[in-house]
């Protein structure tokens, strides 16, 4: 198989998890789809190591996987967080940071 | 080897439409299982033995239990559940505006071509990525150390019930 088709594959995967973020207005879900969009990355990060024969790109990916991890952890909490105060994990409930007088 | 990249990607990309289209986020969950797997099997392609053992440790092990854990801890209810579905035309245009990524990213890829780097020996494997990572990455190694103690230091404090800064909690 060539880089090709894995790049392929990964920009497909990115831009699912694109379509998710926007499209989605459960935040659980939403951040789900920003783990698929991580997941696109390293995929690419990983074949361009194949293709390159150098390990450095293997590398940069298992610093994303570290990185998603720490990402998870800290905005589970604050869904947790943001359910107890509001009851509800729908995007909505972000409104009220916006500027009531300007808009 | 092609018959396994086409298995192993249809897989992957169906998990992954089935992650963003299913209204229960357990449900959802269990798909990204799917998809992390997948992906793993696919660095196994890449000689990237390393990096699937990290994918499946990591991410279908820890991130994932860690999300189905929180889901059944909100125990959402069914009206907590329904989203209002996005309206026509904006299903559309999204639809259209990751086709056009889609298109966009795949256009500057297709141009890439020849064949792969000859590979040296025990590329991906354990032994030669702790090598690295134990000396040319020592210090991002060590830093992500630090990013990791950070995040379950930010979590807990996050997390935890009843902090005297915080106005007095609903119920």
């Amino acid at each position: 198989m060539s880089i090709t088709h894995y790049l392929t594959l990964a920009i497909a995967l990115f831009s699912i998890g694109l379509i998710g973020v926007v499209l989605r207005r459960n935040l659980l879900v939403a951040f789900m789809s920003i783990e698929l969009m991580l997941n696109g990355a390293n995929l690419s990060f990983i074949a361009f190591s194949r293709y390159l024969g150098d390990m450095q790109g293997q590398m940069a990916a298992f610093f994303i996987v570290i990185l998603a991890a720490a990402e998870a952890a800290v905005g589970l909490a604050i869904i947790v967080l943001l359910f107890r105060r509001q009851g509800s994990v729908q995007s909505s409930v972000f409104q009220n940071l916006k500027d009531k007088v300007g808009v | 080897m092609t018959i396994l990249f086409y298995i192993l990607s249809a897989l992957a990309v169906l998990s992954a439409v089935a992650v963003i289209s299913f209204r229960q986020p357990v449900y959802s969950a269990l798909s990204l299982v799917v998809t992390l797997f997948s992906l793993a099997g696919l660095y196994l392609t890449l000689h990237a033995e390393f990096l699937a053992i990290i994918q499946i440790l990591t991410y279908a092990g820890a991130i994932l239990i860690l999300f189905i854990f929180i889901i059944m801890l909100l125990n959402l209810n069914k009206d907590e559940l329904k989203e209002q579905t996005p309206a026509l035309w904006r299903r559309i245009v999204l639809a259209l505006l990751g086709g056009f990524l889609f298109a966009g990213l795949w256009w500057g890829v297709k141009k890439l071509s020849g064949d792969s780097a000859k590979l040296t020996e025990g590329f991906g494997s354990i032994a030669s990525s702790g090598k690295l990572l134990f000396t040319e990455y020592v210090l991002a190694f060590e830093i992500s150390g630090i990013l990791l103690t950070v995040a379950l230091i930010g979590a807990l404090v996050l997390a935890k019930r009843r902090l005297n800064y915080l106005p007095e909690e609903k119920n």
